[in-house]
Order: C-alpha cells, then structure tokens, then sequence
C-alpha cells in the first residue's frame, strides 16, 4: 500500500514536471486527445456490450422458436404414435375375443398405413406370450419378453402409456441381419378370451430414425451450436453426437439439463460457457435441449468486434490528426509572436514582431509591436539627450580655458608692448591666433594630430614667454603619425599639467618632452616632464571622476581628456599615468591608428551630427 | 520536441497498424478454411465390417472439416495392388492417408518418400518397421488373449482334450500375428490341441475349412477376423442344425452377420473391435497433424467388447454393437 502511494506520487510529480516542459500544442493536443479517446472507448465498450446483449437475447429467442418448432414436430409425430395404439387398443383390441377372431388384419392395417414412422406392433399376453404382431415376422426363439424394459415399465403403471429410451429391437428375427434402433410405446391392455379379460400388453415401436430425422433437421447448420433430445431422466434419447457420447468420446451435461426448468440457462461445463435452453415436450416428458457454446457465439461476433475495433482506431486517428490541425491553427500564432519575442529577449533592438493569427493574438501582436517601438524611440532619446549632457559639460569645459589663458596671454602682451618689446609681441598674438583657430577647427572634434601638435607648440611657445623660460620643451614626434586622427584639445591639457604641477615649482631647469609614435596599430603620444612627479596613490586617483582636484589651470583634468577618447574610440583607449615622486611624471595617450579622411571624421562624428540634424528637420 | 514527434509518429503507426489488422481479421473472418482432403484406403471397402468405422470416419470428418475421400476398392490380390492405389491417390494430391495395409512388408521406404508432405495413419495393423507410422487400432495381442479366455472358460467347464481349429486370417499382418500369439499364449495352458491351423481367408478357405474338419474334427473353432468368421459361420450353416451342436465357434467380428448369429447362437462367443473409434479417432489425429504441422499424429489404441449371446443387448453393449443410422 506505502509502495502503491510512493508510485502514485512519483507518477504525479512526474505528469506535473512533464506539464510544465510541455509546449501549449502538446498540452492541447493530449488533453483533446485524452478526452476524446476516454469518450469513445467508453462509447464503444457501451455500444458493443448492448449489441453483445442484445444478440445475446436474439440467439435466446431464435433459439427458443426453434426448440418451439421441434417440439411441436415431436409432439404431432408422438400424438400420432398415441393414436395408433389408441385405436389398436379401443377399436381393436376391446373389440375382439381373441378365442373367436384375430388382431392380426387390423392390426397389420394400421400398420401398412403407418409403416414410414414404425418397425412392429405387437400384442403380448402378461406372460409374455405373441397375440398378434405387424408385420408378420418370427419371433426370436427366447426374446423374454416379460423381463425387457419397456414391458415392466408398462406394467408398472398400467394407466399409462410409456415410451422408452431407443434400444435395439429384440423381438422378431430378421434373416437380412437387422437391426432395428426403435423407440417403444407400451401400455398395458385388457385382452378378451372366451368372454373372459385378461391383462396383456401392446407394443408400438416406432423407428427410431423417424425422431432422429425430426430433430436432424433443427442441427443442419455446421456450427457448434447443436439441439439435442432427452427423457426426463436425463437419458439421451436423440443427440447429433450420440455415437461419440455412446463411445465415451463426447460429453454432454444432460444430467444437469434434466434438472433446469425450462427456459435459458447458463452453465460451464468442461470449461466451456454455454447457454442453454430447455423445452419439454408434454405429455413424454422428454426435453428438447439447445446448446450454444459462448466460443460460437464470440466466433460470430468475431467480426463485428474486428469492425469496433477498426472503428475506434480509425476515429482516434482522424481526433488526433484533427486536435493537431485544430492546435496547430490556435498554437501557431502564439508560437511566432514568442519567437519575436525570444528575438528581442536576444539583443535585437529592431525585431520583426509578428502581427497575426486570431483576434487575440494578432492584438497582442501589435501592442507588442508598438511598445517596441517606443522603447526603441525612448532609447535613441535617451542617448541623444546624453550626448548632448556631455557636449555641454565639455564644451563648458573648454569654454573655460578661454578667459583664463587669454587673460594671461593678454597680460603678457600687455606687458611686452609696454617694454617695447613689440616683436615678442608679435610672435605672442601670432602664436595666440594659431591656437585659437586650431581650437575652433570649424567646429569639429576630431582633427589631425599634426594639428593638435601644432595647437601644443603654439601653447607652449606661449607659456614659454609667460615664464621666461623656465623650463624647455621638446616635441619628437614620428613624421607618420601626423597624418592620423585624434580628439582635438588632448595634448594642451596635459602640457598645462606639466607646467603647473611638474616644472613650475621647480628649482632647477624643468624639462618638457613630448613624444610621438606608433606601435603596432595603435599611436601613442607622450608628455613627460621632469618636476615634482607623485606618489602610486595618486596616480590611481587621478583618473577616477569623483577624485578631481582642482588647483589651477583651466580645470580641464586628465579624467576628462580620458573621458573624451574613450567616448570617441571605445574603452580599450584613453589614458596613461606613470609617476615617481622627484623624478617627474609621464601621461601617455592611446589612440587607435585612424588616418586622417573625409570618411573617417564622417565615421566618428557623423552619428551624433545625423542624429543632431534629424532632430532640426523634425523641430 | 523531437522526442514528442517521435511518440507522435508512433501512435500513429501503431494506430495504422491495428486498423491494417483489424481489417484483415474483419475479412478473413468471413472467409471459410478450405477443407483437407484425406483419403481412406481399406481392403474391400464395401465390406459390412466397415460400417462402423466408416461411421467414425463421416463423423470426424464432419467435426474437423475434412474432405473424406474413402477410396473404392476389391480384394487386394497383392499388397502392390494396394501400394499402387495409394500412389495413386498421393499423385493425386491428398494430404492425409488413412491405410489397413494388408502386409507388413510393404516397403514403406518407397511411400516414405512420396509421402513425405502426407500426413500418414494406419490401421488395425502396424508394418515392418515397427513404429515409424502411428497405429490406430485395438491391442490385437489382447483381443487374442481374450478370446483364449473365452475358450478356456468352455473347457474348464467340460472335461477331456479340446481339438481345436484356427482360422487365423492374413497372417502376414501384424496384427494377425498378434492375435494368434495372444489365442495360443493363453490355449498353451489349458488341454488343448491345435489341431489344424488356417491361412488367408479367399474362396478357396471354404474348401480347405471343409477339408480340414473333415480329415480333423475339431470341438473349438477360432476365427481370428471378421471374414473368417463370417466364413466359420457360413461353413457351420452348411452343416445345418448338426452344424450348430457339432462345434463351437469363436471369433472377432464386427459386421452385422457375425452379430446375428452371435444372437442366433452359432457364434459362442465374439469379440468385437471399437470400430467407430478406430474410425473416428484415425480421422481426427490425422486432422490434428494437418491443423498443427508441427504435432504429428499418435498411435491411439481402442478398445474391444467380448460378447455372447447373454449380453448381446446390454445397454452399453448395443450402444456399441449396432449402427444407430440405418
């Protein structure tokens, strides 16, 4: 019982893990199919069971009409061979003084007219002695008459008339060597001789074939189903397999039969299930018995069961291949709107969302599609608004470098026009005019690098006067690398590093050297300087946004020339830091190898400008 | 998924193959099995003592759906005679034999061959060698036996030497053989002298049964077939009533005839084979053969009754003794 539950369980945990995995279709499709299966197999064994019943009766009823008909063929047949000894004994017999006439004319009358149906009629005193006997024929020489069956039957109940079971005539001798199978009706009757009455008995034995002719024709068909005649004893009288039976090579249940009432009856027997039915001739006693064995009666339903059975298999085929129709035309839609779905779930940010199938669907299909839509619409939104937040905050940025430098650049001006120094201010304004139009560069962020060197020297040449040539500056950079791309305004910040925190503090001659070259793909370009230099700790923070720390200068941080290149080029790119504290400090820019062209610029800053234009056309 | 198309496909296949299967079952139904046609071969087939067996035969054959082909045939005068007809019938495409082969040595090897898809029974009598055919017959050596029995029952009731005479059929059957071995096994003990002792059983026995009683009276004749006494029978008729009292015959027999005057008293005693089972049980191993390839058909021994002139009508006895269909 603990095991069944465990099974039971196992086997429910199993169906709910398997119905989770399982797809809609096939949880449609097995539902239906189940359903539809149960239903008709519940039909089906319904159906059949009444078909099996009701043949069941029709087999009952024919076989009762039959057993109908016999009977009253054997009751007609038997009346007549109760007439006869009726008129032998009341016409002739009572008639008759045996001392004065003979039975022997009428008797052989009555037999001439009857002889189909009989063997003999004879007439026996009660010792057992030949009055009369039809057809003429000698008796046997010792027939002991008085000690056969049929005579102590007779004698037995005098009233009656009785008929026996067939036995072999053993009255008259036959010289052709026959031997007559009769049945034979006796009775007891009142002989006169000389006036005088005495008992005798008269015998009537019909030809046994005659009631095996009858009941042959109730087992003419060749199946097992057979009928077969009994007395009330339950001795066969008639049985299509009698001879089999007399040898021991059959069985029949007629002992048991004897005892049914009349009517259908089951009964196994020798492990055979069999339906009986039991009339009983009246008068006689005898029982007319049908046997049909239920093997027979299956046989013949053999083939309707084939027909079921074909049946319900082709009506299950036809529901699941229908059930897979019918789910596929509901299952399909969904299946297509969950692929896009799945296409989104991927990283596609502009899948084909399937709009179709049933109402439903189709609906679900198209809010998908829309909300797609404007998720994709918030998402360019949102990139253009950071775009712009970072072109603000760094063209504030580079906004501020203006009045600061150009402050002192004044001044210094200022200051040299005042000393009639008035070439220096000359070389001053040039170098200041180069540097601006290199910082506007008609607007665009990425220039040559031969430029932004060119915007670096000019800065420099500036500040060199600023501070009387404190320290020296030296530019080595690789003819190659000039023609190349870079974010404008990269260098300058870092030479503006250099001087404020490298060299300006210094006792001794500060150096500047800026380096530019190639490695493999990429292009490298480097300000070292040797000033006060810095501690590891600081190198770290000097590149993380929240540790910016301002003291002079135009407040453009590396972290936002960082910033500027990763934004442009990608991650792998931007900044540098190598430092030592009193031996200086080298800032390395990366950049990837892009030369210089009309569709590389367009590359770089074409998506944010297409992106700013599309907005001006829709304003 | 793949592994649901998989089920799928299967449940459609199996689905397929009952609806193929229930269709055919649904026609064959209807269809009737042809019938195997088996043909029976007896000496003298007319002869009365094979209404009984031919009984057993019609009847098996209706209850097993077999085409009975019982074989019209004489007096063999040779068992060549006899071979050459069940050539014949195995030419002409029987599938079973049923044969009361009328030697022992026949040469079965040769109808081995010929044979070979046949399903093949004798009966009453087996053939050199022993054992390779079944046999559906009576225990001949018992039959034998019990008639002794019988004679001795008459001789332990009389005094002096019985002379006796025996006719003791074929003996180059089997089970002829069997009979006398059984008759003189039991004879050997009592005071008995054979005294005569007779072969075959054609027209010219008559004489030769004539002549031998005549030169050697005997008190006791044996008749170890049918034939032969019908033929004991008819010679004692011919002595008329001085026939009746002068010998007692015994003897095996199942024809009417021997019956009759079993009960007019000339016979004193008579033992007779289970005919219609011999018939009816040949028949149906055969058919079981034919059925069940693979089964072969079995030696199936029948029984005998021994019956005189008291229990001749003996209601399990007549059940036996007389054909119900006249």
């Amino acid at each position: 019982m603990k095991k069944m539950k465990e099974l039971y369980l196992k086997l429910i945990s199993y169906m709910k893990m398997h119905a989770k995995m399982r797809s809609i279709q096939m949880t449609i499709v097995i539902s239906f199919t189940v359903i539809s299966v149960c239903t008709m197999g519940l039909l089906s064994v319904t159906l059949y069971s009444r078909f099996v019943k009701q043949m069941q009766g029709m087999m009952v009823e024919s076989a009762e009409q039959l057993l109908n008909q016999t009977s009253i063929k054997l009751e007609t047949y038997l009346r007549g061979m109760r007439r006869i000894s009726d008129a032998m004994y009341y016409s002739v017999i009572k008639n008759t003084d045996l001392a004065v006439d003979t039975l022997d004319a009428e008797m052989n009358l009555l037999y001439e007219a009857n002889k189909d149906n009989l063997i003999s009629i004879a007439c026996y005193t009660n010792d057992g002695r030949l009055v009369a006997a039809a057809p003429v024929a000698t008796e046997k020489e010792n027939p002991d008459i008085t000690n056969q069956k049929w005579f102590i039957d007779a004698m037995g109940q005098m009233e009656n008339i009785h008929f026996s079971t067939p036995h072999v005539q053993n009255l008259f001798d036959n010289t052709s060597y026959r031997y007559y199978w009769v049945v034979s009706l006796s009775r007891a009757v009142e002989l006169t001789d000389h006036g005088n009455s005495t008992l005798g008995m008269l015998l009537v034995d019909m030809n046994y074939s005659s009631i095996e002719q009858l009941l042959q024709k109730a087992n003419t068909d060749n199946s097992s189903e057979y009928v077969y005649l009994m007395d009330s004893n339950g001795e066969i009288i008639y049985h299509p397999k009698q001879k089999l039976i007399y040898t021991s090579l059959f069985e029949e249940n007629n002992l048991a039969a004897a005892d049914y009432p009349d009517g259908s009856h089951q009964e196994n027997f020798n492990g055979e299930r069999r339906l009986i039915t039991v009339k009983t001739v009246s008068y006689t006693g005898w029982k007319i018995v049908s046997v049909i064995p239920m093997s027979s009666f299956n046989m013949g339903l053999y083939g309707t069961r084939m027909f079921v059975i074909m049946l319900v298999a082709l009506l299950i085929l036809a529901t699941i291949i229908l059930n897979q129709l019918v789910s596929a035309s509901i299952v399909k839609p969904l299946q297509k709107l969950n692929g896009s779905v799945k296409e989104w779930e991927a990283g596609n940010l502009n899948p084909d969302i399937y709009v179709g199938g049933t109402m439903e669907v189709e609906h679900l299909g198209k809010t998908l599609r829309a909300t797609v839509e404007q998720l994709q619409q918030l998402m360019k939104d949102i990139v253009v608004e950071q775009e712009e937040k970072r072109k603000s905050e760094l063209d504030a940025l580079q906004s501020q470098i203006n009045p600061h430098f150009l402050y002192n650049t004044l001044d210094s001006i200022v200051w040299m026009i005042e000393g009639e120094r008035y070439e220096d201010a000359v070389f001053m304004i040039t170098q200041l005019a180069s540097l601006f139009r290199i910082s506007l560069s008609r607007g665009r962020t990425i220039i040559r690098i031969e430029d932004e060197i060119k915007h670096a020297r000019n800065y420099m040449n500036i500040q060199k006067i600023r501070y009387k040539n404190i320290f020296t500056v030296d530019f080595r950079i690789e003819e190659e690398i000039l023609s190349y791309c870079t974010v404008k305004l990269i260098i300058q910040p870092l030479l503006e590093n250099a001087i404020y925190y490298g060299v300006e503090c210094m006792d001794g001659d500060g150096e500047i050297v800026v380096k530019g070259y190639r490695r493999g793909e990429d292009i490298y370009i480097e300000v070292c300087d040797n000033g006060l230099g810095m501690p590891g700790e600081m190198v770290e923070q000097l590149l993380t946004e929240n540790n910016r720390v301002r003291k002079h200068g135009s407040g453009v941080g590396l972290i936002n020339v960082h910033n500027r290149i990763r934004l442009r080029f990608g991650s792998p790119y931007g900044l540098e830091i190598e430092s030592c504290p009193d031996e200086g400090t080298m800032v390395r820019i990366h950049l990837p190898g892009i030369l210089y062209s009309a569709e590389a610029i367009e590359q770089l800053e074409g998506s944010r400008e297409t992106q700013l234009r599309e907005e001006e056309a829709d304003e | 998924m793949n592994r649901n198309k998989i089920y799928f496909g299967l449940l459609m296949l199996i689905l397929v193959i009952v609806i193929g299967g229930a269709v055919y079952e649904m026609l064959d139904a209807g269809k009737e099995e042809a019938p195997y046609t088996i043909s029976v071969i007896v000496e003298d087939s007319n002869n009365d003592r094979w209404i009984a067996m031919r009984q057993g035969l019609e009847q098996a054959a209706q209850d097993h759906n077999i085409n009975l082909n019982y074989v019209f045939s004489g007096e063999f005068d040779s068992v060549e005679e006899e071979m050459e007809l069940i050539f014949r019938e195995l030419r002409g495409g029987t599938e079973g034999l049923i044969i009361q082969m009328v030697s022992d040595d026949v040469g079965m090897e040769a109808l081995g061959e010929s044979a070979a898809q046949t399903a093949v029974m004798l009966i009453e009598s087996d053939v050199e060698p022993q054992g390779v055919y079944p046999v559906t017959g009576p225990d001949n050596m018992g039959i034998g036996t019990a008639l002794g029995r019988e004679i001795m029952k008459e001789i332990e009731t009389s005094d002096g030497q019985k002379k006796i005479g025996i006719l003791c059929g074929n003996q180059k059957q089997i089970a002829m053989q069997q009979r006398l071995d059984g008759i003189r096994q039991v004879l050997a003990q009592g005071s008995t002298e054979i005294m005569w002792l007779l072969e075959g059983s054609n027209e010219d026995m008559a004489r030769e049964l004539s002549a031998s009683d005549q030169e050697n009276h005997v008190d006791i004749i044996i008749a170890l077939g049918n034939d032969e006494t019908e033929l004991a029978v008819d010679y004692l008729i011919g002595k008329g009533e001085e026939g009746k009292g002068s010998c007692l015959l015994y003897g095996v027999g199942c024809s009417e005839k021997a019956v009759y005057y079993l009960d007019k008293g000339w016979i004193k005693s008579l033992v007779v084979p289970n005919e219609f089972n011999m018939g009816y049980l040949s028949m149906e191993e055969v058919a079981r053969q034919l059925k069940y390839r693979l089964s072969r058909a079995e030696s199936v021994e029948v029984d005998y009754l021994v019956v005189d002139q008291t229990n001749l009508y003996d209601e399990e006895n007549q059940k036996i003794l007389f054909p119900i269909v006249q």
